[in-house]
Order: structure tokens, then C-alpha cells, then sequence
């Protein structure tokens, strides 16, 4: 009877939603209990209009207490879902939060982390608008 | 983690002097603190349909706490002068 979790069932087809393949992501081949525990993944891009991404963002996702966590250490950013697509949905919303107010702000007005956190944005984010 | 739970403990980091504490209400409550005037820190609390236990690791990792640290501080275990020899020692405050 062909595993229904692993790998090769899911990873192939295009647009695969994240939470179909979360099961064997993090238990593959090993298990068909559905796992409390974290796998990696990437933000491609922002889904909006004005910013876009220079790289890709690496992303931890965790669920805990039927509710799905998405964060990237780096830039100390979280957020939380109802599922995969919407923590992530709502990261991009975070990281984006993160670059207006650090910008705002300006340079002179941001302690040591937050210094970092701008420096690793300005890399990150193209601001569409002000180039166009 | 509870509202009242994270406004006890920022209220006590309100009381560390050359602190001001910012607060925004958008999708979540958010917060910014500064210290000598720059930004040194941010944390949010979200009104979802539960509390979530993760979000306290997450609030306590904002303000750099350990999550047994974040109880310890409200009930005034940890010190405000603890808590700043702390945030020096991880480089969180600004020398100016």
C-alpha cells in the first residue's frame, strides 16, 4: 500500500499546497502520524504591489496548539495562522511592517538589533514604487 | 499568553528610566521600545480566537526574555537592574 505522506506522492506536482506535503516534509517515509513539529521553507516574494524580494527569505514553520507559526530568526519576525498559506500569508505582512517602520524611523533613531534588522531589509526589499 | 499578562510586564519595562514605550493598534496591538530615544526592541500581541502558548516564546523572545523569565519579571523576581545588565550583555542597548 503506497504511503500516502511520502515524499513522492507530493513533492512533484507544481503549486502543491504546503499543507498537503507538510506530513512528509518533516516524517517522511517514517510515519503516517500527522507530526507537531517544524520544517523550513522560503518566502519568494512579498505579495504586494510595492514591495518585491531581492532574495529569498528562509522561513521555520512550527505548529503548535492547532495553530500554524511562521518566523525567520534573522529579522526576529513571527506570525500565526490557521494554516501554512495563512502564516505565511501574514509573515510577508509582518516583514514588510517591519521594513516601513524601521525606514521611518531612520538610521539614527534605531538601537544595535534594530540597526541589523534595516541593514538585512535594505538587502532583502526593492521598494517597486520610488524606482518606477 | 494573556493580554493583561504582557501589559504587566511592559508596564514594568515602562518603568526603567529612559524608556518610552509606543503603542500601535493595527491588525494586532504592537509595540516599540526605545531606550535613550532609539528603538531597541518591538513585540505585538494578537487578538486571535484563542491564546496561543507559542506566542508567549515569541513575546519573550522580542524582549529577550527566556519564557520562565517573562512570569519571574512580572512578579518582580527579576529586577529592572537585572534585566538591563541583561540587555547589555546581549548588545541591545545602544552605548549612546
Amino acid at each position: 500500500m503506497p504511503n500516502p505522506y511520502s515524499f513522492e506522492n507530493n513533492y512533484h506536482s507544481e503549486g502543491t499546497d504546503l499543507e498537503s506535503i507538510w506530513p512528509s516534509l518533516v516524517f517522511s517515509n517514517t510515519s503516517y502520524r500527522k507530526p507537531y513539529s517544524a520544517f523550513s521553507t522560503y518566502l519568494y516574494d512579498l505579495s504586494s504591489d510595492k514591495y518585491s524580494l531581492k532574495e529569498i527569505v528562509d522561513v521555520i514553520v512550527s505548529e503548535e496548539d492547532d495553530c500554524f507559526r511562521a518566523e525567520n530568526d534573522e529579522l526576529n519576525v513571527w506570525s500565526t495562522g490557521n494554516s501554512v498559506k495563512e502564516a505565511l500569508s501574514n509573515l510577508k505582512k509582518e516583514i514588510i511592517v517591519l521594513y516601513e517602520e524601521l525606514e521611518e524611523v531612520g538610521e539614527s533613531g534605531l538601537g544595535p538589533k534594530p540597526l541589523v534588522w534595516r541593514g538585512l531589509l535594505k538587502d532583502l526589499i526593492k521598494n517597486e514604487i520610488s524606482r518606477t | 499568553m494573556k493580554f493583561r499578562e504582557l501589559n504587566a510586564i511592559l508596564n514594568k519595562i515602562a518603568t526603567v528610566e529612559s524608556v518610552i514605550i509606543e503603542q500601535r493598534r493595527t491588525d494586532h496591538y504592537r509595540y516599540t521600545i526605545r531606550y535613550g530615544g532609539k528603538v531597541i526592541m518591538r513585540t505585538k500581541f494578537s487578538f486571535g480566537s484563542k491564546e496561543k502558548s507559542g506566542d508567549e516564546k515569541n513575546v519573550a523572545k522580542d524582549l529577550h526574555f527566556r519564557v520562565d523569565e517573562l512570569a519571574l519579571y512580572a512578579r518582580c523576581t527579576i529586577s529592572n537592574e537585572k534585566y538591563l545588565e541583561n540587555l547589555r550583555i546581549k548588545n541591545i542597548l545602544s552605548d549612546s
